[in-house]
């Protein structure tokens, strides 16, 4: 799964930690999912794309 | 993923001062049932200990409102999990073929005491190495 969530959090000018707090993870997994290590849950997918603004196509790509 | 943690704070708590009252118990009176007294108390109060300062640690973060566990590493916790059931299940199952094939007799406590350590070990081990790699 590819992912462009280090592009968003550019666009919106806040840090893995802030991101983090906002949708209730670790640093951690912000980080492993920026780095392509970690395929978060619908969940947290959804999380991420409600805190953006945006849906979850424009976040994440799925790609076999 | 909804987890109650509540819950199993108070679930460990509860068993870990039970395990420890057991435990003391047995020291202080050493039963006849039991044949160990030494190994079963201190075996009792450990992991009574234990369980009380993981349920007392798991409400200290609670209270503090501090993300320190998620998704991320729940899953971790599944994998680990798996691998080291793996791991266990052949190792006893090769112990188990080898003893009844020379025919040897061990005695039950430091067998199970080594594969109780091999798990702790096997289980911390493997989390560690998800964790880089995840």
């Amino acid at each position: 799964m590819k992912n462009n969530i280090k592009v968003w959090r550019a666009k919106n000018d806040i840090t893995q930690e802030e991101l983090a707090k906002k949708v209730g993870v670790t640093r951690q997994t912000i980080n492993a999912i920026e780095r392509g290590k970690y395929d978060p849950s619908l969940e947290l997918a959804f999380s991420l794309a409600r805190f953006f603004d945006c849906k979850i196509e424009d976040i994440f790509a799925y790609e076999q | 993923m909804v987890i109650n943690t509540k819950a199993q704070e108070i679930g460990s708590f509860t068993i870990g001062i039970f395990l420890v009252t057991i435990g003391i118990y047995i020291w202080a009176y050493s039963p006849t049932w039991v044949s160990s007294v030494s190994g079963a108390a201190a075996g009792l109060i450990v992991a009574g200990v234990a369980l009380i300062l993981i349920a007392l640690w798991k409400y200290k973060i609670r209270k503090s409102g501090e993300i320190k566990e998620d998704e991320r590493d729940y899953r971790i916790a599944e994998k680990a999990s798996f691998k080291t059931f793996q791991i266990i299940f052949i190792l006893q199952g090769v112990l188990y073929a080898t003893l009844g094939i020379l025919n040897i007799q061990l005695p039950a406590q430091p067998v199970v005491g080594a594969l109780f350590a091999i798990t702790g070990i096997s289980y911390a081990g493997i989390f560690q190495w998800y964790r880089r790699k995840m």
